[in-house]
Protein backbone atom coordinates (compact mmCIF):
# COMPACT_ATOMS: atom_id res chain seq x y z
CA UNK A 1 0.00 0.00 0.00
CA UNK A 2 1.52 3.32 -1.03
CA UNK A 3 1.59 6.24 1.37
CA UNK A 4 -1.02 7.96 -0.80
CA UNK A 5 -3.38 4.97 -0.65
CA UNK A 6 -2.80 4.65 3.06
CA UNK A 7 -3.57 8.33 3.65
CA UNK A 8 -6.71 8.04 1.51
CA UNK A 9 -7.92 5.03 3.49
CA UNK A 10 -7.29 6.82 6.78
CA UNK A 11 -9.21 9.90 5.67
CA UNK A 12 -12.13 7.63 4.76
CA UNK A 13 -11.98 6.20 8.29
CA UNK A 14 -12.06 9.60 10.03
CA UNK A 15 -15.64 9.08 11.27
CA UNK A 16 -14.71 5.70 12.74
CA UNK A 17 -11.66 7.13 14.47
CA UNK A 18 -13.79 9.91 15.90
CA UNK A 19 -16.56 7.62 17.17
CA UNK A 20 -14.19 5.13 18.78
CA UNK A 21 -12.14 7.84 20.49
CA UNK A 22 -15.33 9.65 21.54
CA UNK A 23 -16.56 6.49 23.20
CA UNK A 24 -13.48 6.31 25.43
CA UNK A 25 -12.26 9.88 25.91
CA UNK A 26 -14.36 12.82 27.03
CA UNK A 27 -11.98 15.69 26.20
CA UNK A 28 -11.60 16.79 22.57
CA UNK A 29 -7.90 17.53 23.07
CA UNK A 30 -7.33 13.99 24.35
CA UNK A 31 -9.13 12.52 21.34
CA UNK A 32 -6.88 14.55 19.04
CA UNK A 33 -3.77 13.42 20.94
CA UNK A 34 -4.92 9.81 20.69
CA UNK A 35 -5.63 9.92 16.97
CA UNK A 36 -2.35 11.70 16.28
CA UNK A 37 -0.32 9.07 18.18
CA UNK A 38 -2.36 6.32 16.52
CA UNK A 39 -1.63 7.63 13.02
CA UNK A 40 2.07 8.07 13.78
CA UNK A 41 2.34 4.47 14.97
CA UNK A 42 0.22 3.12 12.12
CA UNK A 43 2.25 5.06 9.56
CA UNK A 44 5.53 3.64 10.81
CA UNK A 45 4.20 0.10 10.93
CA UNK A 46 1.99 0.16 7.85
CA UNK A 47 4.27 -2.08 5.82
CA UNK A 48 3.83 -4.76 8.48
CA UNK A 49 0.12 -4.92 7.62
CA UNK A 50 -0.02 -7.97 5.39
CA UNK A 51 -3.65 -7.82 4.35
CA UNK A 52 -5.16 -4.46 3.52
CA UNK A 53 -8.63 -5.78 4.33
CA UNK A 54 -7.69 -5.65 8.01
CA UNK A 55 -6.58 -2.01 7.96
CA UNK A 56 -9.64 -0.77 9.81
CA UNK A 57 -9.46 -3.42 12.51
CA UNK A 58 -5.73 -2.90 12.90
CA UNK A 59 -6.03 0.87 13.05
CA UNK A 60 -8.85 0.84 15.59
CA UNK A 61 -6.85 -1.52 17.78
CA UNK A 62 -3.95 0.96 17.80
CA UNK A 63 -6.36 3.83 18.51
CA UNK A 64 -7.97 1.99 21.42
CA UNK A 65 -4.54 1.38 22.93
CA UNK A 66 -3.70 5.06 22.62
CA UNK A 67 -7.04 6.04 24.17
CA UNK A 68 -6.48 3.72 27.11
CA UNK A 69 -2.94 5.08 27.55
CA UNK A 70 -4.43 8.56 27.88
CA UNK A 71 -7.10 7.27 30.26
CA UNK A 72 -4.39 5.82 32.48
CA UNK A 73 -2.56 9.15 32.48
CA UNK A 74 -5.79 10.98 33.24
CA UNK A 75 -6.89 8.55 35.95
CA UNK A 76 -4.95 10.42 38.61
CA UNK A 77 -6.40 13.78 37.62
CA UNK A 78 -10.04 12.87 37.07
CA UNK A 79 -12.41 14.58 39.45
CA UNK A 80 -14.38 12.29 41.73
CA UNK A 81 -17.61 13.25 40.04
CA UNK A 82 -17.47 13.59 36.27
CA UNK A 83 -20.11 15.94 34.88
CA UNK A 84 -22.27 14.63 32.07
CA UNK A 85 -21.23 15.30 28.50
CA UNK A 86 -23.70 17.21 26.33
CA UNK A 87 -24.40 15.77 22.88
CA UNK A 88 -22.29 17.47 20.18
CA UNK A 89 -24.04 19.28 17.31
CA UNK A 90 -25.70 16.87 14.87
CA UNK A 91 -25.84 14.01 17.36
CA UNK A 92 -28.99 12.17 18.44
CA UNK A 93 -29.14 13.59 21.98
CA UNK A 94 -31.21 10.76 23.52
CA UNK A 95 -28.96 8.08 22.10
CA UNK A 96 -25.88 10.05 23.02
CA UNK A 97 -26.96 10.52 26.60
CA UNK A 98 -28.01 6.90 26.98
CA UNK A 99 -24.70 5.65 25.60
CA UNK A 100 -22.75 8.01 27.80
CA UNK A 101 -24.50 6.65 30.86
CA UNK A 102 -23.17 3.18 30.14
CA UNK A 103 -19.88 2.22 31.74
CA UNK A 104 -17.05 2.55 29.22
CA UNK A 105 -16.36 -1.18 29.35
CA UNK A 106 -19.84 -1.83 27.96
CA UNK A 107 -20.06 1.22 25.71
CA UNK A 108 -16.97 0.60 23.60
CA UNK A 109 -17.93 -2.96 22.56
CA UNK A 110 -21.39 -1.68 21.64
CA UNK A 111 -19.91 1.18 19.62
CA UNK A 112 -17.55 -1.18 17.83
CA UNK A 113 -20.29 -3.69 17.07
CA UNK A 114 -23.29 -1.54 16.24
CA UNK A 115 -21.58 1.54 14.84
CA UNK A 116 -18.51 0.05 13.23
CA UNK A 117 -19.73 -3.43 12.32
CA UNK A 118 -17.06 -5.37 14.20
CA UNK A 119 -17.60 -9.05 14.96
CA UNK A 120 -17.35 -10.32 18.52
CA UNK A 121 -14.03 -11.91 17.62
CA UNK A 122 -12.64 -8.63 16.25
CA UNK A 123 -13.79 -6.74 19.33
CA UNK A 124 -12.22 -9.32 21.59
CA UNK A 125 -8.98 -8.98 19.67
CA UNK A 126 -9.06 -5.17 19.68
CA UNK A 127 -9.83 -4.94 23.40
CA UNK A 128 -7.66 -7.92 24.31
CA UNK A 129 -10.56 -9.64 26.01
CA UNK A 130 -12.02 -13.11 25.84
CA UNK A 131 -14.99 -13.41 23.47
CA UNK A 132 -17.19 -14.49 26.39
CA UNK A 133 -16.27 -11.31 28.26
CA UNK A 134 -17.15 -9.18 25.23
CA UNK A 135 -20.49 -10.96 24.91
CA UNK A 136 -21.40 -10.50 28.55
CA UNK A 137 -20.40 -6.82 28.51
CA UNK A 138 -22.43 -6.26 25.38
CA UNK A 139 -25.41 -8.09 26.82
CA UNK A 140 -25.25 -5.97 29.94
CA UNK A 141 -24.81 -2.79 27.88
CA UNK A 142 -27.74 -3.65 25.62
CA UNK A 143 -30.00 -4.26 28.57
CA UNK A 144 -29.05 -0.96 30.15
CA UNK A 145 -29.45 0.83 26.86
CA UNK A 146 -32.90 -0.63 26.26
CA UNK A 147 -33.96 0.40 29.69
CA UNK A 148 -32.57 3.90 29.21
CA UNK A 149 -34.22 4.26 25.85
CA UNK A 150 -37.54 2.97 27.15
CA UNK A 151 -37.32 -0.25 25.17
CA UNK A 152 -36.74 1.46 21.87
CA UNK A 153 -35.11 -0.84 19.36
CA UNK A 154 -31.56 -0.50 18.08
CA UNK A 155 -31.19 -0.47 14.36
CA UNK B 1 -41.09 0.37 18.22
CA UNK B 2 -38.85 3.09 16.93
CA UNK B 3 -35.66 2.17 15.06
CA UNK B 4 -32.63 4.34 15.71
CA UNK B 5 -29.29 4.56 13.97
CA UNK B 6 -26.63 4.23 16.62
CA UNK B 7 -24.07 5.85 14.31
CA UNK B 8 -25.89 9.15 14.86
CA UNK B 9 -25.27 9.02 18.59
CA UNK B 10 -22.01 10.99 18.54
CA UNK B 11 -22.63 13.20 15.51
CA UNK B 12 -19.96 13.91 12.94
CA UNK B 13 -16.31 14.61 13.77
CA UNK B 14 -15.76 18.24 14.65
CA UNK B 15 -13.53 20.44 12.48
CA UNK B 16 -10.59 20.24 14.90
CA UNK B 17 -10.62 16.45 14.83
CA UNK B 18 -10.80 16.33 11.03
CA UNK B 19 -7.98 18.85 10.64
CA UNK B 20 -5.92 16.92 13.20
CA UNK B 21 -6.20 13.75 11.07
CA UNK B 22 -5.44 15.61 7.86
CA UNK B 23 -2.56 17.59 9.29
CA UNK B 24 -0.97 14.49 10.86
CA UNK B 25 -1.18 12.59 7.58
CA UNK B 26 0.24 15.50 5.62
CA UNK B 27 3.10 15.87 8.08
CA UNK B 28 3.89 12.15 8.02
CA UNK B 29 3.90 12.13 4.22
CA UNK B 30 6.11 15.21 4.01
CA UNK B 31 8.54 13.81 6.53
CA UNK B 32 8.79 10.60 4.56
CA UNK B 33 9.01 12.16 1.14
CA UNK B 34 11.76 14.67 1.86
CA UNK B 35 14.66 12.23 2.32
CA UNK B 36 13.66 10.48 -0.90
CA UNK B 37 14.38 13.64 -2.81
CA UNK B 38 17.96 13.52 -1.62
CA UNK B 39 18.36 10.17 -3.33
CA UNK B 40 17.85 11.63 -6.82
CA UNK B 41 20.66 10.66 -9.16
CA UNK B 42 23.17 13.48 -9.58
CA UNK B 43 22.26 14.10 -13.22
CA UNK B 44 18.59 14.30 -12.37
CA UNK B 45 19.34 16.55 -9.43
CA UNK B 46 21.35 18.91 -11.64
CA UNK B 47 18.54 19.06 -14.19
CA UNK B 48 15.99 19.78 -11.49
CA UNK B 49 18.26 22.38 -9.92
CA UNK B 50 18.73 24.13 -13.28
CA UNK B 51 14.98 24.42 -13.70
CA UNK B 52 14.57 25.60 -10.15
CA UNK B 53 17.22 28.32 -10.41
CA UNK B 54 15.27 29.97 -13.23
CA UNK B 55 12.10 29.96 -11.22
CA UNK B 56 13.56 30.59 -7.77
CA UNK B 57 14.33 34.27 -8.12
CA UNK B 58 10.79 35.14 -9.08
CA UNK B 59 8.94 32.81 -6.76
CA UNK B 60 11.25 32.36 -3.79
CA UNK B 61 9.51 34.85 -1.58
CA UNK B 62 6.12 33.51 -2.54
CA UNK B 63 7.08 30.00 -1.40
CA UNK B 64 8.38 31.11 1.97
CA UNK B 65 6.35 30.45 5.04
CA UNK B 66 3.94 33.21 5.85
CA UNK B 67 2.25 34.36 9.01
CA UNK B 68 -0.52 31.75 8.91
CA UNK B 69 1.92 28.92 8.14
CA UNK B 70 3.65 29.66 11.43
CA UNK B 71 0.41 30.08 13.34
CA UNK B 72 -1.13 26.86 12.00
CA UNK B 73 1.80 24.55 12.78
CA UNK B 74 0.32 21.33 14.06
CA UNK B 75 -3.13 22.77 14.65
CA UNK B 76 -5.73 25.17 13.42
CA UNK B 77 -4.80 28.49 14.97
CA UNK B 78 -8.46 29.49 14.90
CA UNK B 79 -8.26 32.78 13.05
CA UNK B 80 -11.34 34.07 11.25
CA UNK B 81 -11.30 34.15 7.42
CA UNK B 82 -11.20 37.95 7.50
CA UNK B 83 -7.84 37.77 9.30
CA UNK B 84 -6.21 37.35 5.89
CA UNK B 85 -7.54 40.77 4.94
CA UNK B 86 -5.72 42.59 7.73
CA UNK B 87 -2.27 41.22 6.94
CA UNK B 88 0.02 44.05 5.79
CA UNK B 89 2.36 42.73 3.08
CA UNK B 90 5.73 44.47 2.62
CA UNK B 91 4.75 47.37 4.90
CA UNK B 92 6.84 50.59 4.70
CA UNK B 93 10.16 50.11 6.53
CA UNK B 94 13.65 51.45 6.76
CA UNK B 95 17.04 49.78 7.17
CA UNK B 96 17.78 46.11 7.57
CA UNK B 97 20.58 45.98 4.99
CA UNK B 98 23.98 44.45 5.62
CA UNK B 99 26.85 42.61 3.99
CA UNK B 100 26.19 39.30 5.69
CA UNK B 101 22.40 39.32 5.57
CA UNK B 102 19.55 41.67 4.84
CA UNK B 103 16.37 41.82 6.90
CA UNK B 104 12.93 42.61 5.59
CA UNK B 105 9.52 42.73 7.26
CA UNK B 106 7.43 40.75 4.77
CA UNK B 107 4.11 40.35 6.58
CA UNK B 108 2.62 41.90 9.70
CA UNK B 109 -0.60 42.26 11.61
CA UNK B 110 -1.26 44.69 14.41
CA UNK B 111 -4.82 44.30 15.64
CA UNK B 112 -4.60 46.84 18.42
CA UNK B 113 -3.80 44.19 21.02
CA UNK B 114 -1.15 41.91 19.61
CA UNK B 115 1.48 42.23 16.93
CA UNK B 116 2.55 39.46 14.53
CA UNK B 117 5.58 39.94 12.27
CA UNK B 118 7.25 37.77 9.64
CA UNK B 119 10.82 38.85 8.91
CA UNK B 120 12.98 37.38 6.14
CA UNK B 121 16.73 37.21 6.82
CA UNK B 122 18.38 36.71 3.43
CA UNK B 123 22.02 35.62 3.67
CA UNK B 124 24.94 36.59 1.46
CA UNK B 125 26.25 33.81 -0.77
CA UNK B 126 28.05 31.05 1.12
CA UNK B 127 26.44 31.74 4.50
CA UNK B 128 24.15 29.49 6.53
CA UNK B 129 22.05 31.47 9.01
CA UNK B 130 21.32 29.89 12.40
CA UNK B 131 18.40 30.80 14.63
CA UNK B 132 19.14 32.44 17.98
CA UNK B 133 20.69 30.01 20.47
CA UNK B 134 21.54 27.38 17.87
CA UNK B 135 25.09 26.09 17.49
CA UNK B 136 26.81 23.74 15.00
CA UNK B 137 26.26 20.58 17.11
CA UNK B 138 22.48 21.20 17.17
CA UNK B 139 20.18 19.26 14.88
CA UNK B 140 19.47 20.62 11.41
CA UNK B 141 15.79 19.89 12.04
CA UNK B 142 15.80 22.68 14.63
CA UNK B 143 16.42 25.02 11.72
CA UNK B 144 14.29 23.45 9.00
CA UNK B 145 11.44 22.12 11.19
CA UNK B 146 11.76 18.93 9.16
CA UNK B 147 11.86 16.04 11.63
CA UNK B 148 13.57 13.73 9.14
CA UNK B 149 16.68 15.91 8.90
CA UNK B 150 19.25 13.70 10.61
CA UNK B 151 22.38 15.85 10.18
CA UNK B 152 23.69 18.38 12.62
CA UNK B 153 23.88 22.00 11.49
CA UNK B 154 27.69 21.74 11.42
CA UNK B 155 27.57 18.64 9.24
CA UNK B 156 25.15 20.31 6.84
CA UNK B 157 27.28 23.43 6.61
CA UNK B 158 30.39 21.33 6.00
CA UNK B 159 28.72 19.23 3.34
CA UNK B 160 27.51 22.32 1.50
CA UNK B 161 30.62 24.47 1.97
CA UNK B 162 28.75 27.12 3.98
CA UNK B 163 30.02 29.36 6.74
CA UNK B 164 27.66 29.51 9.72
CA UNK B 165 26.40 32.74 11.30
CA UNK B 166 24.01 33.16 14.22
CA UNK B 167 21.17 35.64 13.80
CA UNK B 168 19.79 37.63 16.70
CA UNK B 169 16.69 39.83 16.67
CA UNK B 170 15.45 41.97 19.52
CA UNK B 171 13.63 45.23 19.85
CA UNK B 172 15.31 48.50 20.59
CA UNK B 173 12.93 48.86 23.54
CA UNK B 174 14.26 45.63 25.08
CA UNK B 175 17.82 46.89 24.66
CA UNK B 176 16.84 49.97 26.66
CA UNK B 177 15.36 47.85 29.42
CA UNK B 178 11.78 48.65 28.45
CA UNK B 179 9.27 45.78 28.36
CA UNK B 180 9.82 43.84 25.15
CA UNK B 181 6.94 43.49 22.70
CA UNK B 182 8.26 40.17 21.42
CA UNK B 183 7.19 37.27 23.59
CA UNK B 184 7.12 34.50 20.99
CA UNK B 185 9.87 33.62 18.59
CA UNK B 186 9.96 31.02 15.83
CA UNK B 187 11.92 30.50 12.64
CA UNK B 188 12.28 28.24 9.65
CA UNK B 189 15.13 27.84 7.17
CA UNK B 190 13.78 27.89 3.63
CA UNK B 191 15.27 25.88 0.77
CA UNK B 192 16.88 29.00 -0.76
CA UNK B 193 18.74 29.77 2.49
CA UNK B 194 16.41 32.50 3.75
CA UNK B 195 15.83 32.24 7.49
CA UNK B 196 12.23 33.29 8.06
CA UNK B 197 11.34 34.57 11.52
CA UNK B 198 7.94 34.81 13.12
CA UNK B 199 7.87 37.26 15.99
CA UNK B 200 4.81 38.07 18.02
CA UNK B 201 3.82 39.60 21.30
CA UNK B 202 1.63 42.02 23.18
CA UNK B 203 1.69 45.53 21.88
CA UNK B 204 3.04 47.82 24.61
CA UNK B 205 0.38 49.56 26.65
CA UNK B 206 -0.53 52.84 25.08
CA UNK B 207 0.49 51.76 21.58
CA UNK B 208 -3.01 52.74 20.47
CA UNK B 209 -3.65 52.95 16.76
CA UNK B 210 -0.01 52.60 15.72
CA UNK B 211 2.70 50.17 16.73
CA UNK B 212 6.15 51.58 16.09
CA UNK B 213 9.29 49.64 16.71
CA UNK B 214 12.87 49.15 15.65
CA UNK B 215 14.25 45.67 15.40
CA UNK B 216 17.93 45.26 16.22
CA UNK B 217 19.23 42.55 13.91
CA UNK B 218 22.64 40.97 14.37
CA UNK B 219 24.55 38.40 12.34
CA UNK B 220 27.48 36.76 14.14
CA UNK B 221 29.75 34.66 11.90
CA UNK B 222 31.45 31.58 13.29
CA UNK B 223 35.00 30.58 12.39
CA UNK B 224 36.94 27.40 13.13
CA UNK B 225 38.74 27.38 16.46
CA UNK B 226 41.82 25.49 17.56
CA UNK B 227 41.27 22.62 19.98
CA UNK B 228 40.63 23.88 23.49
CA UNK B 229 39.59 27.34 22.28
CA UNK B 230 36.41 29.11 21.28
CA UNK B 231 32.78 28.43 22.18
CA UNK B 232 31.98 25.79 24.77
CA UNK B 233 28.72 23.96 25.31
CA UNK B 234 27.61 22.85 28.73
CA UNK B 235 25.50 19.76 29.19
CA UNK B 236 24.70 17.09 31.76
CA UNK B 237 25.82 13.53 31.18
CA UNK B 238 23.53 10.72 32.22
CA UNK B 239 23.46 10.53 36.04
CA UNK B 240 25.90 13.45 36.14
CA UNK B 241 25.35 16.06 38.80
CA UNK B 242 27.71 18.72 37.48
CA UNK B 243 27.53 20.12 33.95
CA UNK B 244 30.25 19.09 31.55
CA UNK B 245 31.87 21.66 29.23
CA UNK B 246 32.90 20.80 25.72
CA UNK B 247 34.56 22.90 23.02
CA UNK B 248 32.56 22.84 19.81
CA UNK B 249 35.44 23.71 17.45
CA UNK B 250 34.11 27.14 16.51
CA UNK B 251 34.60 30.68 17.73
CA UNK B 252 32.79 33.96 17.17
CA UNK B 253 34.33 36.16 14.48
CA UNK B 254 33.87 39.35 16.47
CA UNK B 255 35.53 41.56 13.88
CA UNK B 256 32.82 40.81 11.34
CA UNK B 257 29.61 40.91 13.37
CA UNK B 258 26.91 42.75 11.44
CA UNK B 259 24.48 44.95 13.31
CA UNK B 260 21.58 46.60 11.53
CA UNK B 261 18.31 48.21 12.44
CA UNK B 262 14.95 47.67 10.82
CA UNK B 263 12.38 50.35 11.67
CA UNK B 264 8.70 50.35 10.80
CA UNK B 265 5.28 51.48 12.01
CA UNK B 266 2.12 49.41 11.75
CA UNK B 267 -1.35 50.91 11.84
CA UNK B 268 -3.92 49.06 13.93
CA UNK B 269 -5.96 47.00 11.50
CA UNK B 270 -9.26 47.23 13.30
CA UNK B 271 -10.43 49.11 16.33
CA UNK B 272 -11.37 46.50 18.93
CA UNK B 273 -13.80 47.02 21.74
CA UNK B 274 -13.00 45.34 25.03
CA UNK B 275 -15.86 43.70 26.92
CA UNK B 276 -15.38 43.45 30.65
CA UNK B 277 -17.47 41.32 33.01
CA UNK B 278 -17.40 41.45 36.78
CA UNK B 279 -17.35 37.95 38.21
CA UNK B 280 -17.46 36.59 41.73
CA UNK B 281 -16.31 33.01 41.41
CA UNK B 282 -14.55 31.21 44.24
CA UNK B 283 -12.17 28.32 43.57
CA UNK B 284 -11.48 26.94 47.05
CA UNK B 285 -9.62 23.95 45.61
CA UNK B 286 -6.76 26.23 44.63
CA UNK B 287 -7.42 29.15 46.95
CA UNK B 288 -8.35 31.89 44.50
CA UNK B 289 -11.34 34.00 43.49
CA UNK B 290 -11.92 35.34 39.99
CA UNK B 291 -13.07 38.93 40.00
CA UNK B 292 -13.13 40.10 36.42
CA UNK B 293 -12.92 38.68 32.92
CA UNK B 294 -12.17 40.89 29.93
CA UNK B 295 -12.40 39.96 26.27
CA UNK B 296 -11.01 41.77 23.26
CA UNK B 297 -12.22 40.31 19.96
CA UNK B 298 -10.13 40.38 16.79
CA UNK B 299 -10.14 38.38 13.54
CA UNK B 300 -6.83 36.91 14.75
CA UNK B 301 -8.00 35.69 18.15
CA UNK B 302 -10.30 36.38 21.07
CA UNK B 303 -7.90 37.85 23.59
CA UNK B 304 -8.81 37.57 27.24
CA UNK B 305 -7.64 38.62 30.67
CA UNK B 306 -8.76 36.90 33.87
CA UNK B 307 -8.15 38.88 37.04
CA UNK B 308 -8.08 36.83 40.22
CA UNK B 309 -7.06 37.19 43.85
CA UNK B 310 -5.57 34.73 46.30
CA UNK B 311 -8.08 33.96 49.05
CA UNK B 312 -6.39 31.01 50.74
CA UNK B 313 -2.60 31.32 50.90
CA UNK B 314 -2.04 27.69 51.94
CA UNK B 315 -4.23 26.23 49.20
CA UNK B 316 -2.65 28.50 46.61
CA UNK B 317 0.89 27.69 47.79
CA UNK B 318 0.08 23.99 47.41
CA UNK B 319 -0.46 24.58 43.68
CA UNK B 320 3.14 25.84 43.33
CA UNK B 321 1.90 28.83 41.32
CA UNK B 322 0.31 26.38 38.89
CA UNK B 323 -3.19 27.88 38.87
CA UNK B 324 -4.53 28.53 35.40
CA UNK B 325 -7.99 28.86 33.92
CA UNK B 326 -9.62 27.35 30.88
CA UNK B 327 -12.84 28.36 29.18
CA UNK B 328 -15.39 25.60 28.56
CA UNK B 329 -18.27 25.35 26.12
CA UNK B 330 -21.77 24.15 26.99
CA UNK B 331 -20.61 20.52 26.66
CA UNK B 332 -17.84 21.01 29.17
CA UNK B 333 -15.18 20.86 26.46
CA UNK B 334 -12.21 23.17 26.69
CA UNK B 335 -12.39 25.92 24.07
CA UNK B 336 -9.30 25.81 21.85
CA UNK B 337 -6.49 28.28 22.41
CA UNK B 338 -6.02 31.08 19.95
CA UNK B 339 -3.00 32.26 18.02
CA UNK B 340 -1.06 33.65 20.95
CA UNK B 341 0.65 32.06 23.90
CA UNK B 342 -1.95 31.26 26.52
CA UNK B 343 -1.91 31.11 30.24
CA UNK B 344 0.67 33.76 31.10
CA UNK B 345 0.04 35.04 34.58
CA UNK B 346 1.42 38.33 35.86
CA UNK B 347 1.25 39.81 39.35
CA UNK B 348 -0.35 43.26 39.55
CA UNK B 349 0.63 46.17 41.74
CA UNK B 350 -2.49 45.68 43.91
CA UNK B 351 -1.52 42.07 44.68
CA UNK B 352 -4.01 40.48 42.31
CA UNK B 353 -2.98 38.23 39.43
CA UNK B 354 -3.94 38.44 35.77
CA UNK B 355 -3.87 35.51 33.39
CA UNK B 356 -3.83 36.62 29.78
CA UNK B 357 -4.11 34.59 26.64
CA UNK B 358 -6.34 33.99 23.68
CA UNK B 359 -9.03 31.68 22.38
CA UNK B 360 -9.83 30.88 18.77
CA UNK B 361 -11.31 33.96 17.15
CA UNK B 362 -15.10 34.09 17.32
CA UNK B 363 -17.62 36.66 16.26
CA UNK B 364 -19.44 36.58 19.61
CA UNK B 365 -18.98 35.10 23.08
CA UNK B 366 -21.83 32.60 22.86
CA UNK B 367 -19.54 29.55 22.92
CA UNK B 368 -18.15 30.46 26.33
CA UNK B 369 -20.17 28.75 29.05
CA UNK B 370 -17.88 28.24 32.02
CA UNK B 371 -14.49 28.96 33.51
CA UNK B 372 -12.58 26.12 35.14
CA UNK B 373 -9.41 26.34 37.18
CA UNK B 374 -6.70 23.74 36.79
CA UNK B 375 -3.13 23.13 37.80
CA UNK B 376 -0.76 23.52 34.87
CA UNK B 377 1.83 21.24 36.53
CA UNK B 378 -0.29 18.33 37.71
CA UNK B 379 -3.26 18.89 35.34
CA UNK B 380 -5.56 18.55 38.34
CA UNK B 381 -8.88 20.20 37.62
CA UNK B 382 -10.46 22.36 40.29
CA UNK B 383 -13.91 23.94 40.38
CA UNK B 384 -15.80 25.19 37.38
CA UNK B 385 -18.16 28.19 37.32
CA UNK B 386 -20.77 29.09 34.76
CA UNK B 387 -20.24 32.42 33.04
CA UNK B 388 -23.11 34.59 31.92
CA UNK B 389 -21.75 36.92 29.28
CA UNK B 390 -24.43 39.32 28.15
CA UNK B 391 -23.66 40.89 24.76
Amino acid sequence: MTSEQFAREIVALTDTLYRVSYSILREACDREDAVQSCLEKAWKKRRALRDERYLKTWLVRILINECYNICRRRAKEAPAEIPERAAPPGADPELHDALMRLPEEARTPIVLHYMEGYTIQEIASALRLAQGTVKSRMRRGREMLKKLLSEEELS
Amino acid sequence: MKKRDLRAAFGKPDADFVSCVQYTLRRLREEEERPVKRKLRLSAAIAVAACLIVATAAFAAASHWGLFDFLDQGRDSGTLPEAAEIVATDPPQQGGEGELASFKLREAVYDGEYVYMVVDATPADGLLLLGPGLLPPDAMRDLTKNASDAMTIGEYAGENGLQMAIVGISTAAAAEGVEDAITSFDWRLEADGTLVFMLSGDAPRGAGDAFETTLLCSVTPLVSAAEGEGITMQYFEEDGEEPVSKYIGYDVDEAHIQRSELAFALAAAEPSEARAYDVDAAYPGCGVRVERVTFEPSPMALYYEIRFAITDEAAYAATEDGVQFEFLDASGERLPDGATMSGQTAAQADGSLVQSGSLSAQSDLSQIAALRAFNCWTKERYESHELTLEP
